[in-house]
């Protein structure tokens, strides 16, 4: 049983999750307890909290992802102890586990360390003895660091789901349920869509293919070791006892259906002209801008490759370290005829390119490459099973936004989803009328 | 009640046991997670790329009447983007025939290739291994290959090209990363 920050954020929502793992325990059943750290960003014991106290020690630099690791780490074990103290004191025996203690050992990647292997004896030990573990997520052992001890690894993003999938893996759990508080997997975000209704049953890869396009209701980690061991997941809700979301191999859900609408944050679209580059230039371009892009560690979105153009989005938070690395950016193509190309955004046409490229003139011909920005983006999905392979399904997605007034500025497409990027604006009203068009309030 | 200083000593599942039922099974060691980065490669065959010119300065609804066209003739399209003169797609080969008929019925200007190939690479979670995707598109069009079109799902990339270059590629990424299963 995995509960989430929200679900142990106040005294509170504590019990509620207390209640649970009590319950199941006099069902019969051996509940293994995993934590992520209390609250969200802002709250005094979050991990995003806890990294900026640590940042504040001096903001010219970046915290060593070693201690920032140690940092962050702290806020599942303060989660950790504070739950098993509460089980304790409403009469259930507990104990509190690290990640090592609890025997997951990762790779030495601080920051985002991936499972190696897991020796849940410590675990099972406690189990035999009568205690609920509790045992703090998102967070291993690298024994390799060279240190007497182990060294303590944090496993990124959702990693208190991967935590608990990867332990009911090694557990041969009966299953893992993630709890959180909304009651499983809806059909779309109930902020934009209150009535979306929940979906008792999705597969692994629609689940994880909801959670790469924005929706945060469980880690494709969490749900690639679920599928691997074949352990039944369920996500549902802290706060109710409403049966939640089973997730289940393709196999065991056969037939075609529209799973839901998810959106992503806030997204910037860059385009690269290329009209103006030699035709023997281009790939060499494209080739040089990706590995640019890969070499500042960008992650992209609605990657777009043409004969005369790139496209690719960025989320907002990343747009200025991807404009300094393009603007201004020169790309030499040695040759018979040598070029050099430097690139510029269209709007930000200075003094300063037009001595640039006067400094750059004795290396060769210089020619322009020109960006453009699109600053107010976001990107609304459709993800489906068996679906999208269909004709007509592209032109009722467009139509459904393009009648309605909302421009689709570029579509990304796979087996699972059809992504439109589209001014973020018209997000909530996005969302809707896609829910609608598909009739997703019926879904199941 | 004192503090009892040897609790620290004997560890602390020397508390009070309440339960000793003992039918947890204890499994040995697992591997759990794939690598980080890419590790398998895959080739999907019998596709066609097809371009639709558009005038420029076309408004979205005559987008959509062409996709209405192919709609109407039951073509099912992947890989749909947009250009400034038109837009572009892929269809199964076996629809390559009938969708130049469509088009040519309906007197769209038209571009129509077959033999082409979706080389898959595949990436578990890759939208959290920043600059991943960057990576490989980079490695991919380095290796001398045309990328004709892209997508991405959450472990996986797709990339459309000829089946020369399909072929090429995977001999290179298996270069580049020998771990890559093929």
């Amino acid at each position: 049983m995995k509960f989430g920050g929200t679900s142990v954020r106040t005294p509170e929502a504590r019990m509620q999750a207390a209640l649970k793992v009590i319950s199941a325990r006099e069902q019969g059943y051996h509940p293994i307890v995993v934590v992520s750290a209390i609250g969200r960003r802002g709250e005094p014991y979050a991990t995003d909290t806890l990294l900026q106290v640590l940042g504040e020690v001096d903001r010219t630099v970046d915290p060593e992802p070693r201690e920032a690791d140690l940092m962050m780490a702290c806020g599942e074990i303060i989660s950790a102890v504070i739950f098993a103290t509460l089980l304790k004191s409403l009469g259930c025996p507990s104990i509190s586990l690290r990640g090592g203690q609890a025997g997951i050992r990762t790779d030495g990647v601080y920051g985002n360390a991936r499972i190696l292997g897991i020796n849940p004896t410590g675990v099972v030990e406690a189990c035999k003895r009568g205690y609920v573990p509790v045992v703090c997520g998102f967070q291993g052992v690298w024994t390799g660091g060279g240190l007497p001890g182990a060294e303590l690894t944090t496993l990124g993003r959702g990693g208190s789901d991967t935590s608990a999938s990867a332990l009911g893996a090694a557990l041969r759990a009966e299953s893992v349920e993630i709890y959180t508080d909304v009651d499983g997997v809806k059909t779309a975000d109930p902020d934009f869509v209150p009535s979306a209704p929940t979906l008792r049953r999705v597969t692994y890869d629609e689940v994880a293919e909801i959670a790469h396009l924005g929706a945060k209701v469980l880690h494709p980690r969490a749900a690639e070791i679920a599928m691997k061991f074949d352990i039944p997941l369920w996500v549902k809700s802290t706060f109710s006892d409403n049966p939640g979301t089973e997730i289940v191999p393709s196999r065991e859900l056969p037939g075609r259906r529209v799973t839901g609408v998810t959106h992503t944050g806030k997204l910037v679209y860059l385009q690269v002209d290329l009209n103006d580059a030699r035709q023997e230039h281009r790939r060499d371009l494209q080739a040089r801008i990706y590995e640019a892009l890969a070499r500042y560690q960008v992650n992209v979105f609605m990657t777009n490759l043409g004969p005369t153009s790139i496209g690719f989005a960025v989320g907002r938070e990343l747009y200025p370290e991807v404009q300094d690395m393009l603007d201004a950016l020169v790309l030499p193509m040695p040759g018979n005829e040598p070029t050099v190309y430097l690139v510029q955004s269209t709007r930000d046409e200075t003094k300063a390119f037009e001595t640039q490229k006067q400094l750059l003139a004795p290396l060769g011909e210089v020619r322009e490459l020109k960006f453009t920005v699109n600053e107010a983006c976001t990107m609304v999905s459709l993800v489906a099973y068996d679906f999208l392979q269909q004709p007509g399904v592209f032109l009722q997605v467009l139509n459904t936004l393009e009648s309605n007034g909302i421009p689709v500025l570029q579509t990304n497409d796979s087996d699972y989803s059809l992504s439109c990027l589209i001014p973020e604006s018209e997000l909530r009203r996005a969302v809707q009328l896609l829910h609608e068009a598909f009739s997703l309030s019926l879904a199941t | 009640m004192a503090h009892d200083p040897t609790e620290h000593v004997s560890g602390p599942f020397r508390l009070e046991v309440t339960n000793t039922q003992t039918d947890i099974p204890a499994p040995d060691e697992t591997a759990f997670e794939k690598g980080r980065g890419l590790n398998q490669i895959e080739i999907r065959r019998g596709f066609a790329s097809a371009r639709v010119e558009l005038d420029a300065d076309a408004n979205p609804s005559t987008r959509l009447v062409a996709l209405k066209a192919l709609s109407k003739a039951a073509i099912s399209i992947d890989f749909l983007k947009f250009t400034h003169d038109g837009f572009s797609f892929v269809v199964a080969e076996s629809d390559s025939q009938r969708l130049i008929d469509c088009l040519t019925a309906n007197n769209y200007g038209h571009e129509v290739i077959t033999d082409r190939c979706v080389l898959m690479a595949h990436a578990v979670n890759m939208r959290d291994e920043e600059g991943m995707v960057s990576r490989i598109v980079s490695d991919v069009i380095a290796s001398g290959v045309s990328i004709e079109h892209m997508g991405e799902m959450h472990d996986r990339l797709l990339m459309l090209m000829s089946r020369e270059d399909a072929e090429h590629a995977v001999n290179r990424l298996r270069e580049l990363h020998p771990e890559v299963t093929a």
